[in-house]
């Protein structure tokens, strides 16, 4: 009846919506030439880091000897100098006074002595005549021996006072590089106060500061990987000393680690000291691998399809040819060794071949 | 035939019947309907007001434990003395604690959330005095965006599309009606000092110092004024940090002598945070032609604007203004590279709800006036839909008046109503109509009398209606809410059909409905072929008794059958747990609905870091983005997606954790696919498969916002108790039994994996002989492990202040290393490692402790598949658990009593069932009593109208008739007998009788005509056959067209199959059962009344 084409009409107009629409197709898979990696965990350093400073094994501090004033400073700060090179002339009006008069002593006794042997002739002549008493002779000799006594006191006296003008003219004990200039032209130097101060360059040594849970760990020739901040390669040194006694304050104990001759390096220059206390096994991906995407940081991982799958990774610094990974990753995952940025999410690799 | 006195109906009729002021009234109507349909604010769902509260509490450094003793308890039961608090549910974390409120539905929000700041001001002094300041928010569903606009680009990063879609956020703001623009995901602009904690240490800088000399330097402020000259000048200090560069060469001591620069002890960077979080993603999929596109494939980094409109609003409108306006500045400033999707629009989705269903509303009109054209002539099928139109246009412009949205659930009330209110038109019509063929001379005076003639019975059944519909608006809580609109939408469109019937059908009848062109006929000889097979079918039960008594066991059987279908997977022997019988109709309150978006969940142990959640999600985003239904996902991974309402309920919002990720997924629109949302849930489900066998500790959830209002989980299962060990031993054993259940799945629980910490434990005696406090050690450690702001820079140019954060990056966090570094100073001056200080222990996280309702509470959730229903799962799993023991504790279980059981965990350990199931039992309690009180109430009119107190049980007898129908019906569709579907059967009880009333009024008229009961009986049904059969039809008409609903496909199922069964087993069974008690019944006719006094005392059949 019309009731019943009623309700046909309106239940094929209910269900007309039809089917589901055509899904539309992802894009095209590109395939890259590309090499992979396995990544895998292996054994890496446990390292323990301190900061210090490279110091040298030699420093002189050069002072006076005398008290006097200092006439002139012939070097400046960061000077080299060589052995033996004069550093500073100190005032020397003094010394001069004091050698003029020893000079006039020395004449004076140079001249009595002279006056003494001609007396002590004169009285040997006449005793081989028998002018003379054999006591006029014997006391003639006296005064000459005595006279050249005073000759040799009053040459010493001289050689003294020039000694003392020698020290006047401040040369440097040891080949190295003026590090500190203390006084300036006019300045009275004195016994102790150091003028300059020359540290070798030859031999110089990282100075650091280990705390006491670590220092256990630390053992005399061990390898320490120093890297200064203002060169760019690692020196390679070893654990020279450690100084047995620690500060009961800030618990530190001094660490010295020796360090080659290096082009550059300067004592004062702030370094870090790596120092190796075990091992542990992590994950390493090479530094070639990490690529960013979106501002993520990670990796292509391959899977069975050789397709493509972009993985975040939180890493850390930690081992010498790549980076640890925290986590994100598993070991035997394949990654994309060198990724271009043209690699995205679905793309595929051609070739399967696996670099271990 | 005399004039009777007239009732009510007929001086309405009379009135009006030829009255200038009906054409008038009709035009008024239909200009009044037009402009409520057109400015009446859309909406897809109602809104519902659920008001709640949260409020934060933080006392640094105290553990779990501490916090809710000292914080949490005391405040929970303070906070809940507030009056109108349904829940509270409360966390102790390590440090911080935080208790949410919500209120009952329909609770003013403005008033809840001052009670509660006040009862927070009245506790404060409670807590201990290191605890900081509450926070308090209110969770307004006002807050939940309706528009989301993605950027998304392979492109450019987050932190470049977080700048573009902060841009495009502060324009939005200028919309009038926009009242909250978010920004998710994305990194912000920050100066970062990355510290070198060796450099620190070289230099002999603490960290301490260097933060204090940050903050010290970076001070602006007007110091003072300056008169002279006769004019006042400002004193300014200018201290600000203004560039990066002054940042940089910012003196922060001196060290020997020589200056210590902030560049010195670490790099300053200006730009995002290189460590993340949060993530968050977008990829399209096999729905949106950009999936073939070579520079949108993949996950593309996204930034996420999210847009809320103000309260009554349109949200039409708003959505489409906020997407004209970002389609304007796409135009202007978006590069090319950066993807604009709109990822969420509500307004568009209840544009076309609205817009879809005004349509079917006018196929379910023309399909209405199908059946009647050949029924009654297309003039009389034009009077009655002439009624249509003008009840709906009254109906909407109540609407509008009183506040109420045109959305789905109202829209669906007019569908619904349609069957039911065309019938007040046709009755009238037709018994006009009958009248007019019967042949009359005078055409005003007849209509006025038919019109009079069913104008009681026509009330009566409408009063019915109406008494049903009205009290479903007494369903409490968030369905009474939703479903609040069915109520007041339908009893105002009966009533209101009522009144327009008497109204106008008389006067367009006697205007527009022809002549009879018959002679007049007598009634008793003028049967049509129909009405005589009627006859020839009733008659032998009215006279053979044997035969009758067969008749009313046969419905007798078929009841009792009917109701079993439901009740046989209760009681069978297989026990509840399994696939249906065959022939079983399956309980669910919540039917399935397709959706164009649902979420997806994953959640990973709690010790996961966020690279590996998010390999994860990247996994699941594969099998998503594979799927030919999505045409994009969002991935969130650390942070919580944009919330909708479901979300804001279920506590979605406070999913932060590097454990965590969220992936959003939008279909193809719903109109443009076949596949339901539950089918793409189902089949994702079943592909997630091996993700969650490669990854065990993964939880994968899912969520489709429910077709009514949101609960927590489908099952979910709150188990009380004292001592959390014991609660997560019993939660473990709970969780399990969960898992071994028929159709479970989603399972979930609230505790958490053992997570390992370290821990800094101070040797307070090394401590004191170095001269450091342990308060400096703290602030320390947290300065370099957390990274602290110690300032905000202004740059020119720049819109917000740029943060200035000092940190450690994150190579050197959580190393034990580290501490070696780390100097403290004492009061000397020494600069001491903390290393030396402390030693490190590793120990357990502090797990958090929760709170529901004062008790403390640990939760084991799941949901249902289709092949089950909550019902069947807890009364399965509560056999089993009842009874529980584990550590020599025992479990009892409760909450599946029709009043909610409050926790009380006095006599030991208790497990309460929630959820869906709570949902159900409230409903199905607030329903047995609303149908208890509809049914009552209907008996009460009817005793009052026919004066007599078992004539009404014959006509109520039409109501359990309809029952027969109604679980077969809910097999034959296929569907679960759900929430709508119990309110098609209230709404049935109201319909059905209408049928049995009209009947019964008719053989009285046909008895005071001097017919005797017998052959009244015949004719009464022969003669209200037509207009039966005609209601009925369309009342199944108008119903069909919801069929297409998931959500009220229960309702339509109800009141289709209840209408067919009850009509013709009343038309059957009532004439028979009526003939057989009024036999000895002679006062039934007699009760009418004094208004025909003439009909009196007539003899009675003589069969």
């Amino acid at each position: 009846m019309c009731t019943a084409c009623g309700i046909a009409a309106l239940s094929l107009l209910l269900s007309a919506c039809g089917g589901d629409p055509k899904p539309n197709a992802p894009p095209e898979a590109r395939v890259f030439e590309a090499a992979t990696t396995v990544v895998a965990t292996r054994e890496i350093p446990v390292i323990y880091t301190t900061t210090g400073t490279v110091v040298s094994d030699e420093r002189v501090e050069i002072s006076s000897r005398t008290a006097a004033y200092v006439r002139t400073v012939n070097v400046r700060e960061g000077e080299r100098v060589q052995l033996g090179q004069l550093l500073a002339t100190l005032d020397s009006q003094d010394i001069e006074a004091d050698v003029r008069m020893a000079q006039a002593e020395r004449d004076k006794a140079l001249a009595a002595s002279a006056d003494a042997r001609r007396d002590l002739e004169d009285s040997e002549k006449l005793l081989a005549k028998g002018m003379v008493a054999q006591a006029h002779r014997r006391k003639a000799l006296l005064l000459q021996q005595s006279a050249d006594e005073s000759l040799q006191g009053a040459e010493a006296a001289l050689a003294r006072a020039l000694s003392e003008r020698q020290y006047t003219r401040i040369l440097s004990p040891v080949a190295g590089v003026v590090v500190a200039r203390h006084q300036r032209a006019g300045d009275l130097a004195s016994p102790g106060t150091p003028l300059v101060t020359v540290e070798s360059d030859t031999a110089l040594l990282f100075e650091t500061h280990a705390v006491e849970q670590r220092v256990t760990d630390i053992r005399i020739g061990d390898p320490v990987d120093v890297q200064i901040d203002a060169l760019r390669a690692p020196i390679r040194g070893e654990v020279l000393r450690l100084v047995a006694s620690g500060d009961p304050v800030t618990r530190g104990f001094q660490v010295k680690v020796s360090i080659p001759p290096t082009q550059g390096l300067l004592p004062g220059m702030f370094g870090r000291g790596q120092f190796t206390i075990g091992k542990k096994q992590a994950l390493v991906v090479p530094a070639s691998t990490l690529v960013d995407r979106g501002g993520l940081t990670g990796v292509y991982v391959v899977d069975a399809g050789q397709r493509l799958n972009f993985r975040w990774l939180r890493t850390e610094h930690g081992a010498a040819d790549g980076f640890v990974v925290l986590a994100g990753l598993e070991p035997n995952e394949r990654v994309i060794v060198a990724p271009t940025s043209r690699m995205r999410e679905g793309d595929r690799i051609a070739a399967a071949g696996a670099t271990p | 035939m005399s004039e009777p006195r007239l009732n009510s109906a007929g001086i309405i009729a009379r009135t009006f019947v030829d009255s200038k002021l009906t054409p008038l009234f009709v035009v008024a109507i239909l200009l009044l309907a037009l402009f409520a349909a057109l400015n009446t604010p859309r909406e897809e769902n109602p809104q519902i007001l659920v008001p709640g509260a949260q409020v934060t509490f933080e006392l640094p450094g105290a553990t779990s434990t501490e916090v809710e003793r000292l914080i949490v308890a005391p405040m929970e039961a303070r906070l809940r003395e507030i009056e109108g608090i349904e829940h509270s549910y409360a966390a102790a974390m390590p440090g911080m604690g935080r208790i949410q409120l919500q209120f009952f539905v329909g609770t003013d929000k403005d008033a809840a959330i001052n009670r509660v700041r006040q009862k927070v001001a009245e506790g404060r002094h409670l807590l201990p005095a290191a605890t900081k300041e509450p926070l308090i928010q209110q969770v307004d569903a006002d807050d939940v965006a309706i528009v989301t606009v993605t950027l998304a680009s392979n492109r450019y990063d987050d932190y470049a599309l977080r700048r573009l879609a902060e841009r495009i956020g502060e324009r939005l703001n200028t919309i009038e009606e926009v009242s909250v623009t978010q920004i998710h995901g994305g990194r912000e602009r920050e100066i970062r000092v990355n510290l070198d904690p060796a450099r620190l240490q070289a230099f002999g800088v603490t960290m301490n110092e260097g933060i204090a000399m940050v903050a010290a330097s970076n001070v602006s402020a007007v110091v003072g004024d300056l008169v002279g000259d006769g004019q006042r000048r400002s004193v300014y200090l200018r201290g600000r940090l203004p560039s990066l560069e002054e940042i940089r060469r910012l003196p922060l001591g001196a060290h020997r002598g020589q200056l210590i620069y902030l560049e010195d002890i670490g790099d300053v960077v200006d730009g995002p945070v290189p460590e993340r979080d949060a993530l968050t993603r977008l990829a399209f999929g096999p729905g949106d032609p950009r999936y073939s596109a070579d520079d949108s494939v993949g996950e593309m980094a996204s930034v996420t604007v999210s847009v809320a409109k103000k309260p009554h609003t349109n949200s039409v409108r708003v959505s489409r203004d906020i997407l004209e306006q970002v389609a304007k500045m796409k135009a202007q400033f978006v590069p090319a590279g950066v993807e604009v999707v709109t990822t969420r629009d509500d307004g568009q989705i209840a544009d076309h709800t609205v817009n879809s269903l005004i349509f079917e509303l006018a196929i379910a009109v023309a399909a209405v006036m199908l059946v009647l054209i050949p029924f009654l002539g297309l003039r009389q099928a034009m009077i009655v839909c002439l009624a249509v139109p003008l009840v709906l246009g009254l109906t909407l412009t109540i609407d509008m008046l009183t506040g109420f949205t045109i959305n789905r659930i109202s829209l669906f009330a007019l569908i619904m109503s349609l069957g039911m209110l065309v019938d007040d038109a046709i009755v009238v019509m037709e018994n006009i109509h009958r009248h007019y063929e019967q042949g009359t001379t005078d055409r005003l005076r007849s209509a006025v009398l038919a019109t009079h003639e069913i104008g009681t019975p026509t009330t009566m059944a409408t009063i019915t209606i109406v008494l049903a519909f009205a009290s479903l608006s007494q369903l409490s809580g968030m369905n009474g809410a939703f479903f609040k609109s069915v109520s007041v939408n339908v009893s105002v469109a009966v009533g209101l059909s009522l009144l327009l019937a008497f109204l106008v059908v008389p006067w367009a009848s006697q205007r527009w409905l022809p002549r009879s062109r018959h002679a007049p006929v007598h009634a008793a000889t003028g049967h049509s072929p129909m009405q005589r097979l009627y006859i020839r079918i009733i008659t032998p039960f009215l006279d053979d008794s044997r035969r009758r008594r067969w008749l009313f066991v046969g419905v007798g059987l078929a009841l009792v059958a009917s109701l079993m279908m439901p009740a046989w997977q209760f009681i069978r022997p297989a026990g509840i747990s399994g696939p249906l019988s065959f022939g079983g109709v399956g309980l669910a309150i919540m039917p399935v609905e397709n959706h164009n978006t649902f979420s997806a969940t994953l959640d990973m142990p709690e010790s996961t870091p966020i690279e590996v959640t998010d390999r994860v999600a990247r996994e699941f985003g594969k099998l998503v983005g594979r799927h030919p239904m999505v045409t994009n996902y969002l991935s969130y991974v650390g942070m919580p997606g944009v919330l909708d309402f479901a979300g804001q309920v279920n506590g979605a919002g406070a999913r932060v954790g590097a454990n965590q990720a969220e992936i959003r997924i939008n279909l193809i629109d719903k109109a443009a696919r076949k596949t339901g949302s539950r089918a793409v849930l189902d089949e994702l489900r079943v592909a997630a498969e091996p993700l969650l066998a490669r990854h065990p500790g993964l939880e994968l959830r899912f969520f489709e916002a429910p077709p009514g209002p949101p609960t927590v989980a489908t099952v979910l299962a709150n188990i009380h108790g004292p001592d959390p060990e014991v609660l997560r031993a019993f939660s473990a054993r709970v969780k399990q039994e969960f898992q071994k259940t028929y159709g479970m799945v989603d399972v979930y629980d609230s505790e958490v994996a053992d997570a390992e910490q370290f821990d800094i434990v101070v040797d307070k005696e090394k401590a004191v002989l170095s001269g450091v406090t342990t308060a400096d050690i703290e602030q320390t450690i947290r300065a370099l492990m957390a990274g602290v702001v110690v300032a905000e820079v202004q740059i020119p140019g720049e819109k917000n202040p740029v943060p200035l954060r000092i940190r450690v990056p994150r190579q050197f966090e959580v190393d034990p290393a580290l501490l070696d570094r780390t100097l403290v100073r004492n009061r000397n001056g020494d600069a001491v490692p903390v290393s030396e200080l402390t030693h490190l222990v590793k120990a357990r996280v502090d797990r958090p402790l929760l709170r529901k309702d004062n008790e403390p509470v640990s939760y084991v959730g799941g949901n249902v598949i289709d092949i089950s229903a909550p019902a069947y799962a807890i009364l399965d799993m509560d056999r089993r658990l009842d009874g529980l023991e584990v550590n020599g504790e025992r479990l009892t279980t409760g909450n599946l009593t029709l009043e909610p059981q409050i926790p009380n965990t006095v006599d030991g350990y208790q497990l309460l069932w929630d959820g869906e199931i709570r949902v159900t039992l409230d409903v199905f309690r607030d329903m047995s009593q609303i149908l208890g009180v509809v049914v009552v109430l209907i008996f009460l009119v009817l005793v009052a109208n026919y004066r007599s107190f078992t004539l009404p049980l014959v006509g109520m007898t039409a109501i359990p008739l309809g029952m027969i129908g109604v679980f077969p019906g809910h097999w034959l569709v296929g569907i679960k007998f759900s929430m709508t579907s119990m309110i098609g059967v209230v709404a049935l009880a109201g319909l059905v009788v209408r049928n049995s009333l009209l009947i019964i009024d008719f053989i009285h008229d046909h008895q005071r005509e001097g017919h005797g009961l017998r052959e009244a009986v015949q004719l009464a049904g022969a003669v209200r056959l037509r207009p039966i059969l005609l209601t009925s039809a369309a009342m199944i008409l108008g119903v069909l067209v919801l069929f297409r609903d998931p959500l009220f496909i229960g309702l339509a199922t109800s009141l289709l199959f209840g209408t067919i069964a009850s009509t013709v087993l009343t038309l059957l069974a009532l004439p028979p059962l009526y003939y057989r008690l009024a036999k000895s019944r002679p006062e039934w006719v007699q009760a009418r009344g004094s208004d025909t006094p003439g009909l009196h005392g007539m003899p009675e059949g003589q069969h």
